[in-house]
């Protein structure tokens, strides 16, 4: 080019080369800048415009700002009750620290800072505000209150440190439930630690089953069991026996979740979930159902309750024995260890096994904590463990499990699964029922449960107008390999209103000692029964459930049950037979 | 001269009202970020007072503690299911309002308007109930800080 264009040059003479040379570079120049600013105009359509578009509603961080906006601080989410009261959230929290060498006059700052903290003393705060460091805690995670006061005081040399601190606002209301965090805001406990990645990481509350004023009402009516009758623990669930929702959950003695003390193992046992426990009479329900499902047994099925069984070493009798051949219903009722172990005979060890095993009685249950007790059962089965399993012993269940297996049956015989999360995207499965009692068993069942209450062992738990039904359990505690009388675990379970149950309630008192007021008794239905019907009117009111009318299924099995005045004739017609 | 040419001029014109007007444009967009700065630094402060103050409003709001305060100062007892109402004509006509007899007030009252109905003699009183004296308004605030340290647990 450059050879060419001397060429060009010599033939037209200098001058005019020179301009035309100049010509077409500044051509070439201006073309170039046209091209750029072309360039740069389309680059601002496509940000403005095309991409602007697609950006919108997008939090958009400009580079211009002189000061970036402080970096949205990831709180730990919230945990809620279904509605909406806060059961755990975290607040930033400011901490006090000081640099010893800004501050001049280190004797009034102690003593203004002993004024805002009662709990420091104006001796030690001296002395770390003369240490000669650059740096000293004064107090971790104070109150906003008390930081304002600080900014007021206005003293050089202190400063505050943010940090983030786990609040229950509800004390050790439902702590086993919700469990705590450690300082580093990881969970160790409860729904805290089965939630944990979920609450770290998603921002957004985490809604459970939980309702506060019923689970008030559920752990000072078993708080107050405890201490009337004198008992070392308890624990108790309210739950929907439909959804599998739990309302409440309680575990006595309990902890705050804000000084939480790993070490103290009573408090921190969640007796409800973890414990596993010889379930008494209250089984009598599956082995009751098992007998009307598998075995056909009807509502006139006798059985023979005259003489204790001996089975090998052991003797099973009945604690409150009538002697005599009862129905169906009546060994309910008067909850005969006898009568139930001919039940379960009927039934048969395999149909009997397969029937517990189908109503989850075999395995752990699935909730969304993590402090689960695997069930203690008998390895191998045999015979005399359907015997002893027919009336709740020689096999441990965690109270959680019983409530949920019993609602299985009382809600018309479709398996529900114990849930403390009310948001539905979170459960695991859905849909897919599975049934483990005929609806007609179900009935038979309501219609049982609301006998004990109206003519049995669980009478102190009926509320008028709501036709309570349930099921009383006392158990003997292992004490070393024996049962020990005076050792008992009592507990009563029931359900409302019995003709279409809604509510599951149970409560369960570990140790009680007998009272006066209780003629010195401390079984089921003197401790755990009367504790229940008070929960069960709190519902009421709490939930606004209005009283019935009718008591569709009291009374519908007395043509099975006999009354007194004809036991003792029946008894008086035996002796002279004898004669 | 070429360099007055009115073209070059008003090209001069031009660039310059640009540049102001870009300048102008970016100090006032400048401003505008600042302000988006603070009123975000506020709404933070604003978030997190909000959080503290759910946080006061449910801890205040615990059952335990209305209950407590419910049965020491409003005399109320835990509803038992009998006490529950089936149907809306159950519910008994409220009693009208019971005024214990003030001599003074009535002595008053019958000075000023001797003709007056008697319902309007409660209003003097009421007015007396609503505003407690600062005695009362201190032993109360003394028995909420009483009550926040009992029911701690």
């Amino acid at each position: 080019m450059n050879n060419f264009n001397r060429a060009k040059i010599q033939v037209s003479g200098q001058k005019r080369s020179v301009l035309d040379m100049a010509r077409s570079r500044l051509m070439l120049l201006s073309l170039f800048f046209i091209l750029t600013y072309i360039v740069v105009a389309a680059r601002i359509v496509d940000l403005t415009i095309i991409q602007g578009e697609m950006k919108k509603g997008e939090e958009t961080v400009s580079m211009l700002e002189a000061e970036p906006v402080q970096k949205k601080t990831a709180h730990r989410a919230d945990i809620l009750d279904r509605n909406g009261i806060i059961l755990a959230r975290s607040l930033k929290t400011a901490s006090l620290a000081a640099d010893p060498e800004l501050i001049p006059d280190k004797q009034i700052v102690a003593k203004d800072l002993v004024k805002i903290f009662p709990e420091l003393t104006y001796g030690e705060t001296l002395k770390k505000l003369q240490e000669a460091r650059r740096f000293v805690w004064i107090k971790r995670n104070m109150t906003p209150d008390d930081q304002y006061k600080i900014l007021y005081l206005g003293h050089p040399g202190l400063s505050f440190m943010e940090e983030e601190r786990r609040l229950y606002p509800q004390g050790p209301l439902a702590a086993h439930v919700v469990g705590f965090t450690n300082t580093d805001d990881r969970g160790l406990g409860g729904l805290e630690a089965g939630f944990d990645k979920l609450l770290m990481e998603s921002g957004e509350p985490l809604m459970t089953t939980i309702d506060v004023r019923v689970q008030h009402a559920l752990r000072r009516e078993t708080a107050n069991a405890i201490k009337k009758f004198n008992a070392v623990a308890g624990a108790g669930v309210v739950m929907n026996v439909n959804t599998g929702e739990i309302l409440a959950a309680v575990s006595l003695p309990d902890f705050d979740p804000h000084k939480v003390n790993d070490k103290d193992k009573n408090t921190m046992f969640n007796r409800l979930t973890l414990g596993v426990f010889e379930p008494g009479s209250t089984f009598k329900i599956f082995t009751t159902a098992a007998a009307i499902e598998n075995a056909g047994a009807g509502m006139s099925a006798t059985y023979d309750a005259t003489k204790p069984l001996k089975v090998g070493r052991f003797t099973i009798s009945d604690y409150h024995p009538e002697k005599r051949v009862m129905t169906l219903p009546e060994v309910f009722m008067h909850s005969s260890n006898i009568g139930s172990v001919k039940m379960a005979q009927q039934v048969g060890t395999e149909q009997f096994q397969n029937f517990l095993s189908d109503l989850g009685l075999f395995k752990a249950p699935d909730i969304e904590i993590p402090e689960v007790g695997a069930p203690l059962i008998p390895k191998p089965w045999k015979e005399i463990n359907t015997m002893t399993a027919a009336f709740g012993h020689g096999i441990a269940v965690s109270p959680l499990q019983l409530v949920t297996a019993s609602a299985s049956i009382m809600n018309g015989g479709i398996l529900v699964k114990p849930t403390l999360v009310l948001d539905k995207t979170l459960k695991k499965d859905k849909g897919n029922s599975v049934r483990v009692v005929s609806e007609k068993t179900a009935h038979r069942m309501r219609q049982l449960m609301r006998l004990v209450v109206t003519d049995g062992t669980g009478g102190k738990a009926d509320v008028a107008g709501y036709n309570v039904g349930g099921k009383t359990g006392t158990a003997e505690k292992d004490s070393g390999g024996k049962y020990d009388q005076n050792k008992l675990r009592s507990s009563f379970m029931a359900f409302f209103p019995a003709e279409n149950p809604k509510y599951a309630v149970y409560i369960l008192v570990d140790e009680p000692k007998g009272n006066k007021e209780s003629y010195g008794y401390a079984t089921a239905g003197w401790v755990a029964a009367p504790a229940v019907k008070k929960v069960i009117e709190s519902i009421v009111a709490i939930e606004g459930i209005k009283p019935q009318d009718s008591d569709e299924l009291g009374g519908t099995l007395d043509a099975y049950v006999k009354s007194k005045e004809e036991i003792a004739k029946e008894k008086q017609l035996a002796a002279l037979a004898a004669h | 001269m070429r360099l007055f040419r009115i073209s070059n001029l008003l090209s001069l014109v031009v660039a310059t009202v640009f540049g102001v007007l870009l300048f102008w444009t970016s100090q006032a967009v400048q401003q505008k970020e600042d302000q988006l700065g603070e009123l975000k630094k506020n709404l933070a402060q604003e978030t997190e007072t909000v959080r503290v103050l759910g946080v006061e409003w449910d801890y205040l709001n615990r059952p335990q503690r209305l209950e407590k305060m419910a049965v020491e100062h409003l005399g109320m007892e835990l509803p038992s299911a009998t006490e529950v109402v089936k149907q809306v004509k159950d519910i008994p006509e409220p009693s009208p309002l019971v005024i214990p007899y003030n001599p003074e007030l009535a002595q008053e009252v019958s000075a000023q308007a001797p003709a007056k109905p008697p319902q309007q003699k409660s209003i003097p009183m009421k007015a007396e109930i609503i505003s407690p004296s600062k005695a009362d308004k201190q032993s109360f605030d003394k028995l909420i800080e009483s009550l926040d340290g009992g029911t701690g647990e």
